[in-house]
């Protein structure tokens, strides 16, 4: 189990990691960007779909990355970043990102790529900052997008067998769990709410725990 | 002190060409669809950063013993970003220690039968080569800022790592800098 200061250190390391890649997002977008204080969960594997569906519902959009920080001298730190948008976003996201309306009929067509393209630079820019604080090498795939009902997302978004990195949370590993972080961002002006998430393997919470200790103590103390 | 010790050096960045320096230096271009990929050494402050008009090419990138400068290295994101971290590797720094920042690759999004979708796919296919070469070098991305409709002036003062970055209009990007709009 981690203290409420380690918590709270994996949260600020959450905050600092994604505050450095929002600006990515804000520039693609031409708009500012609202997000709120991260929040912090530990949920067993096969509550994760669950926590999707009440946050965004029965339609969700969503850009996964696979990630791997491999620490010196420790235990490699496998994790998942998200970014998930809620359906009605979507459309707003698009126009925001085109700087024009995209007709309906265009939307299907070019929202898994440009949306890739955004969850790449964004997502792997905040994987970044994290795996520099934690003095870590870094490994990640390119974002995979799925769009529909969040209880089939992980059907629908197995990784490669032969990949190099670890696979999405495994719902049928009953001791499975992960520390959950969240941040919630909008861009108010352009009417798009969404979150980003980031999943740690917790099964082996010593790893996690050394990961931590390393930050406070290079960077805190 | 003398002035040229108070004083770094500028560089203007040409397309195409690359910089590598071990002295605080200065170093500019202007960017439309082509992209910049800017390396930095915080501990060292070696600093590099390329011009690359075109994503990729077929091209064998040589071996750890040396540093191969292909032909026309400094137009392609490949060339240009395997060459800058050669120079690293030979200087004795891993990829792990490099801060990496992205700008440029204009164009990024528009809609398909646009009359400006060739130069769309050269801005996007630079900056997913650029991405491509960093996820495969696992390099630490620690800021960018590409796409949109604009083009971007960017200072890279070598000896902090600082880039500041001034978007430019169209009309302010063809006076700047007319052979870029049509080359990148």
């Amino acid at each position: 189990m981690l203290t409420e200061f380690e918590e709270d250190a994996i949260k600020e390391m959450f905050n600092l990691s994604l505050g450095n890649a929002l600006p990515t997002l804000s520039e693609m977008v031409d708009a500012e960007i609202e997000f709120s204080t991260p929040c912090l969960e530990t949920t067993p594997a096969k509550q994760l779909t669950q926590t999707i569906t009440s946050m965004v519902g029965e339609s969700a959009c969503l850009l996964h990355m696979v990630f791997r920080l491999m620490m010196t001298n420790k235990a490699d730190l496998p994790g998942n970043a998200v970014l998930l948008l809620r359906a009605d976003s979507l459309g707003p996201f698009l126009d925001a990102l085109y700087g024009e309306p995209v007709p309906q009929a265009l939307q299907d067509q070019v929202c898994a790529e440009a949306l890739t393209d955004v969850a790449d630079l964004l997502l792997y820019t905040c994987i970044s900052t994290l795996s520099r604080l934690l003095d870590s090498e870094l490994e990640g795939n390119k974002p995979l997008f799925f769009r529909g009902k969040p209880t089939l997302w992980n059907r629908s978004c197995p990784m490669e067998p032969n990949s190099d990195v670890p696979n999405a949370p495994n719902e049928n590993n009953a001791d499975a769990h992960s520390i959950t972080l969240r941040i919630d961002l909008s861009i108010p002006i352009k009417h798009v709410s969404g979150s980003v998430m980031i999943w740690l393997d917790a099964s082996h919470d010593t790893d996690l725990k050394q990961a931590v200790q390393h930050y406070i103590t290079t960077q805190l103390c | 002190m003398g002035i040229l010790e108070t004083t770094p050096a500028s560089v203007y960045l040409e397309p195409g060409e690359l910089f590598v320096g071990t002295r605080p230096t200065e170093v500019c271009t202007v960017l439309g669809s082509c992209v910049s990929l800017v390396l930095f050494h915080p501990q060292t402050k070696l600093s590099a950063m390329g011009h690359g008009k075109l994503p990729s090419r077929p091209c064998s990138h040589g071996s750890a013993n040396g540093v191969k400068v292909c032909r026309m290295m400094g137009d392609f994101v490949s060339c240009s970003t395997h060459f800058m971290l050669s120079w690293f590797h030979q200087m004795g720094i891993p990829n792990k220690e490099l801060e990496a920042k992205l700008f440029g690759g204009a164009m990024m999004f528009n809609l398909p039968g646009k009359e400006e979708a060739s130069t769309v796919a050269i801005g996007k296919r630079n900056v997913e080569t650029a991405m491509d070469m960093i996820r495969k070098e696992r390099l630490h991305l620690v800021a960018s800022d590409v796409g949109g409709p604009w083009g971007r002036k960017i200072f890279f003062h070598t000896g902090s790592g600082e880039v500041k970055l001034q978007r430019l209009r169209k009309t302010e990007l063809d006076l700047v800098n007319p052979l870029e709009i049509k080359e990148s």
